[in-house]
C-alpha cells in the first residue's frame, strides 16, 4: 500500500510541529509541514493524500490555498484547522470544498486523527471502486464475455462493434436467456462511457406507481414518506448508460414521460419543478416484437422510433450450432473454478443428448443444466444421465427430445392411457384411433 | 502582586507522547519564536497595525495555551480581540506589556528547566 501523505499547512511552527509529531504516531503516515500557503501549493506535485490547512496564513488566505488545491486536484481532502471560531468562514470554506473545519482546542488532535482515518477509509473505497471498474471493464471485453464462433453470433459481434463506435440507442431483442443484459453491458464497458455508471432497470420488476420515482427520483415531500430528496436511476447513470430491460411492460403514461426525457435530454424529479440535464446512452431490451406491440397499441409509435436505434436481435441457442458445446465447456470451467474442483469433461453421449435439445431457456438454461450435471456427475466426466432437462416452458420431454413421428404417437397414447386409468376404449375414442391399434402397441411392448 | 509564573508541558505531551527529543525540539521552537512574536506585537501596536497585532497575538495564543501559561492565557485572548476590534487601546497597551513581562519570565523558567543556556 502507498504511504498516506499528509501536508500540514501551519504558519505557527510550534503548533505545526506538534500536529506533525502527533500524526507521525501512525507509522503508515508520511507528514510534511509547510509554514506558508505558497510552499504548500508549490509541493502539490507530490500528490498528498490529505491536507490539514490553517485558515489564517501570512502569505495567502486559506480561501486562496484551498482554491489552488482544488484546481490542482479536486479530490484532495482538505481539513481546515483554525484558531478562529467563525461559523460564517467555516461555511464558506466548506462550500469551497473543505472536507471539515476544526477550531484549535484540546480536541483538535483527536478530531484531526479521526478525520484522517475516515479520509483514508474513503480513499481505500474509492481505489476499490476504481479497481472493480477496471476488472468489470476487462470482464466485459465483449469477445471474452460473449462466447461463440457461429455465423449468427459473429453477426452480433459486428453489430456490437458498430454500436460501441457511436452513441446511438440500441434495442436488443431475443428470447429469454439469450444474454440481452450481457450484450448491453459489453456495449457500455467497451464504449467511451465505460468509466461512468451502467444502470440497469428491469421495468417489469417495478410496480407502475413507483417506476417514475425510481427512474427520475423525487424531491423531499413529493409524497408521504418522501423524507429526503432521492436521485433517480437516470441521474445516477449520467454520462453513462441506462439499460431498460423488458421495456414492453412499461405503461403508456410512463412511456409519455420517458419520451419527453429522451427528447429534451432533461428530467424533472417527482414533486420538483427544476429541470435536470442528463447525458445518457439508452439501451433497451425486450423478448417481444416491439413493432407488434406498437400495432397492439401497447407501445407508443413515437417512442418506438426513439427506442429502436440500432436493433440487435440475439439468436436463440438452437440456431447457434456448435456454440452450445463451446458454452457448455465454458460453464463447466467456470463452475469448477468457483467450486474449486478439477474441471470435468463432457462425454460424447452427454454432448449428443444436449445437441438434440432445443433449449427454450437458451444460454441461461444451458448454464443451469451444466451446473446440475457437474453436481450429479459421479466421476470426472459428465455422462448422458447427468444431463437433465427441466424446462419451465411446458414442453417437458415431449417436443424437447427429438423423436420420430411413430415415437411421438407412442408417447401420446401412453400419456392418455396413464391419464385415463388404462381405459383403452375411452382413449381410442378421445384420440380417434382404432382400439386394436392401441391393443397391438401394448401387446408389442411399444408403450 | 503577580502570581509566580507557571507552565507545564502536559498538553504538548498529549500531542507528541513521551518523546524527550521531540519535546526538546518543541521547546527550542517556542524559545526562538515567542520573543519574535512579542517584538512583532509591540511594533504593530506602535504603528497602529492592529491587523498584524491580531495576527501575532493569535499565533502566540496557541503556544501560550499549549505551555499552559495560565497567568496570561486570558490576556493574550483579550489582545487578539481588542486588536481585531481596534478598541480599548489603552488597555491593549497594558496587556501587551503584561504578556511581555510574564512570557519572558516563563521563557527563563523553561530555559532553566530544560537546561538551555541563556544567550540573550
Amino acid at each position: 500500500m502507498d504511504p498516506f501523505k499528509i501536508f500540514i499547512v501551519e504558519d505557527d511552527e510550534f503548533y505545526g510541529e506538534m500536529l506533525k509529531h502527533h500524526l507521525l504516531k501512525n507509522p503508515d503516515y508520511e507528514v510534511e509541514l509547510f509554514l506558508t500557503g505558497n510552499e504548500c501549493v508549490k509541493n502539490l506535485y507530490k500528490n498528498p493524500s490529505a491536507i490539514s490547512l490553517d485558515y489564517s496564513l501570512p502569505d495567502i488566505s486559506g480561501y486562496d490555498v484551498i482554491k489552488k488545491i482544488k484546481s490542482f486536484d479536486p479530490e484532495i481532502p482538505v481539513v481546515i484547522v483554525s484558531g478562529q471560531e467563525d461559523i460564517e468562514t467555516a461555511v464558506d470554506l466548506l462550500k469551497e470544498g473543505a472536507y471539515d473545519y476544526f477550531v484549535k482546542n484540546e480536541e483538535t488532535k483527536d478530531r484531526l486523527w479521526n478525520a484522517l482515518i475516515k479520509i483514508r477509509e474513503n480513499l481505500g473505497l474509492k481505489q476499490e471502486i476504481y479497481d472493480l471498474k477496471e476488472k468489470i471493464g476487462k470482464k466485459y471485453q465483449f469477445r471474452k464475455a460473449i462466447k461463440g464462433n457461429s455465423p449468427a453470433i459473429k453477426n452480433i459481434f459486428n453489430l456490437i462493434e458498430k454500436s460501441i463506435k457511436s452513441n446511438i440507442s440500441v434495442s436488443i431483442t431475443g428470447e429469454t436467456g439469450t444474454g440481452k443484459e450481457l450484450v448491453a453491458r459489453a456495449i457500455h464497458y467497451n464504449s467511451p462511457r465505460a468509466k461512468h455508471p451502467f444502470v440497469a432497470i428491469n421495468v417489469s420488476a417495478i410496480p407502475a406507481e413507483l417506476i417514475e420515482s425510481e427512474m427520475f427520483g423525487y424531491e423531499k415531500g413529493a409524497f408521504t414518506g418522501a423524507n429526503s430528496r432521492k436521485i433517480g436511476k437516470f441521474e445516477i447513470a449520467n454520462k453513462g448508460t441506462i439499460f431498460l430491460d423488458e421495456i414492453a411492460e412499461m405503461d403508456l403514461n410512463m412511456q409519455t414521460k420517458l419520451l419527453r426525457v429522451l427528447q429534451e435530454r432533461e428530467l424533472t424529479r417527482v414533486g420538483g419543478n427544476q429541470n435536470v440535464k442528463i447525458d445518457i446512452r439508452l439501451i433497451i431490451a425486450t423478448n417481444k416484437n416491439l413493432a407488434d406491440e406498437v400495432q397492439k397499441g401497447k407501445i407508443r409509435e413515437d417512442l418506438y422510433y426513439r427506442l429502436l436505434g440500432l436493433p440487435i436481435e440475439l439468436p436463440p441457442l438452437r440456431d447457434r450450432g456448435d456454440d452450445m458445446i463451446l458454452l457448455a465447456k465454458h460453464f463447466l470451467e467456470d463452475y469448477a473454478k468457483e467450486s474449486k474442483i478439477e474441471t470435468l469433461a463432457i462425454g460424447e453421449s452427454a454432448i449428443e443428448k444436449l445437441k438434440k435439445y432445443c433449449f427454450p431457456g437458451n444460454v441461461r438454461e444451458l448454464k443451469a443444466i451444466i451446473e446440475l450435471a457437474a453436481v450429479l456427475a459421479n466421476d470426472d466426466i459428465i455422462e448422458e444421465n447427468d444431463i437433465n432437462f427441466n424446462s419451465a416452458h411446458g414442453t417437458s420431454d415431449f417436443l424437447i427430445n427429438e423423436d420420430t413421428l411413430q415415437g411421438y404417437v407412442r408417447k401420446i397414447i401412453k400419456y392418455y392411457l396413464q391419464k385415463n386409468n388404462n381405459n383403452v376404449l375411452l382413449v381410442a375414442k378421445k384420440l380417434d384411433v382404432g382400439k386394436s391399434t392401441i391393443y397391438r402397441m401394448i401387446k408389442n411392448n411399444e408403450i | 502582586m503577580c502570581k509566580e509564573v507557571s507552565y507545564n508541558t502536559k498538553r504538548i505531551e498529549a500531542f507528541i507522547g513521551d518523546n524527550p527529543a521531540v519535546m526538546q525540539k518543541m521547546v527550542n521552537i517556542f524559545l526562538t519564536n515567542a520573543p519574535k512574536m512579542l517584538v512583532e506585537m509591540h511594533k504593530s501596536f506602535e504603528i497602529k497595525d492592529y491587523k498584524n497585532l491580531n495576527f501575532h497575538a493569535h499565533k502566540l495564543k496557541s503556544s501560550i495555551f499549549n505551555f499552559n501559561i495560565i497567568n496570561i492565557e486570558e490576556d493574550i485572548r483579550l489582545i487578539e480581540r481588542y486588536a481585531k476590534e481596534g478598541s480599548s487601546l489603552e488597555e491593549l497597551q497594558a496587556l501587551i506589556e503584561k504578556v511581555d513581562l510574564i512570557l519572558n519570565q516563563a521563557l527563563l523558567k523553561i530555559k532553566k528547566d530544560f537546561e538551555i543556556e541563556d544567550t540573550r
